[in-house]
């Protein structure tokens, strides 16, 4: 078994001591539920550590460094000293990627293995994964997603991939194949503007801790933050449970 | 430099990888079924072989993996699919083959693997 890294949020890293260094987690949700916000903590603990990190988004880099400013995420500094790349899917994906010539590795992904590489890149947040794993036939995306993964695992680099949540069959499809092959997956969910529901769905290796969501809230300078005891009951009742919950496997 | 034989049914896979090949230094030669691929293999100069796992001549895959690392005697194999089963590990494994790459994104490692073959 891999050692483990912190994650970056204190209340998740405290529980669970982080996740699988050289492995993939996977973090998905509502639209609004803070998934890219999750993954700036996870770029910003690799910051803390001096380590490289990358960050590949759909949002705009100006965007990105706006969001990080309202968390206390230096972010500026360390793309100014090479320590963070940002990287905007729509200018780092020109070929597309997902629909045609699925036989072969898009050329998005041999530059993406260069950039990891010759910069000793650590950790990288893909927010989020569909442009890589969203193809067509559906019959495909086993396979498709299986080569995703382990040519990650490849590179040795530890990566957080975000994913919208399913609303369709397909997209339910993708999401499970993902999930099986991801050491860690945690959903996020919200109540309200600020507070959120964190479930960890999987962690390989760790069956305890995954049964009760953790009630928590998005605040500025502060980033994902654990909600006061006062306020857990009320949010852990009205948010809605994530989907599948139940019927996924846990090893 | 090394001479590399890829042993595949698609062109477009055969292709890449012979410019990937080309590109690191080295000779590829190709084959698009596997009888022609095991004719091939017997040239002593072909020092490493990268051979999709289904072709439509190709007996059962356990039984092909065996022909390839026996035809291949000591020279390196590399086994390429989709996602491949437990079964087809074990049966690499017990051949002497230890590298299997997925498609598409793990092609992109022919490069590192080439580079540790021949250095």
């Amino acid at each position: 078994m891999n050692t483990k890294t912190r994650l970056g949020i204190p209340f998740f890293d405290d529980v669970f001591g982080g996740v699988y260094r050289g492995w993939q987690t996977l973090c998905h949700g509502r639209a609004g539920s803070g998934k890219s916000i999750f993954g700036m903590h996870f770029i910003n603990q690799a910051l803390v550590e001096g380590d490289r990190a990358l960050l590949l988004s759909e949002n705009r880099v100006a965007d990105t460094l706006k969001m990080s400013e309202r968390f206390g995420m230096p972010f500026a500094a360390a793309m100014a000293s090479d320590q963070l790349t940002l990287l905007e899917y729509g200018a780092f994906i020109t070929d597309k990627v997902a629909s045609s010539h699925i036989m072969l590795p898009p050329q998005a992904f041999d530059e993406l293995q260069d950039m990891i590489e010759l910069q000793s890149i650590r950790r990288v947040v893909l927010d989020t994964v569909l442009p890589w794993v969203a193809i067509q036939p559906v019959s495909h995306l086993e396979d498709h997603i299986y080569s995703f993964i382990h040519a990650l695992d490849r590179i040795g680099v530890t990566v957080l991939m975000t994913l919208p949540k399913p609303v369709s069959h397909d997209a339910l499809i993708l999401k499970n194949h993902l999930e099986d092959l991801c050491s860690v997956s945690i959903n996020l969910d919200h109540v309200n503007q600020s507070e959120r529901c964190l479930s960890v769905i999987k962690y390989i290796g760790q069956a305890n801790n995954l049964s009760r969501p953790i009630a928590c809230a998005i605040q500025d300078g502060h980033g994902f933050v654990r909600a006061s005891p006062d306020t857990s009951e009320l949010t852990l009742a009205s948010a809605s449970p994530p989907e599948n919950r139940s019927s996924r496997e846990v090893s | 430099m090394g001479t590399v034989l890829i042993i595949d049914d698609e062109s477009v896979i055969r292709d890449y990888l012979a410019t990937l090949i080309r590109r690191l230094g080295h000779e590829p030669v190709t084959a698009a079924t596997a009888m022609a691929g095991l004719e091939k293999l017997a040239d002593p100069d072909c020092q490493l072989v990268i051979a999709d796992i289904f072709l439509p001549d190709s007996p059962p895959p356990e039984i092909w993996i065996q022909q390839l690392a026996q035809t291949a005697a000591g020279r390196m194999v590399v086994l390429i699919s989709g996602a491949p089963s437990q079964e087809l590990n074990e049966c690499a494994t017990a051949s002497g083959i230890t590298t299997f790459l997925s498609k598409p994104f793990e092609l992109t490692f022919i490069r590192r693997i080439l580079q540790t073959a021949f250095n």
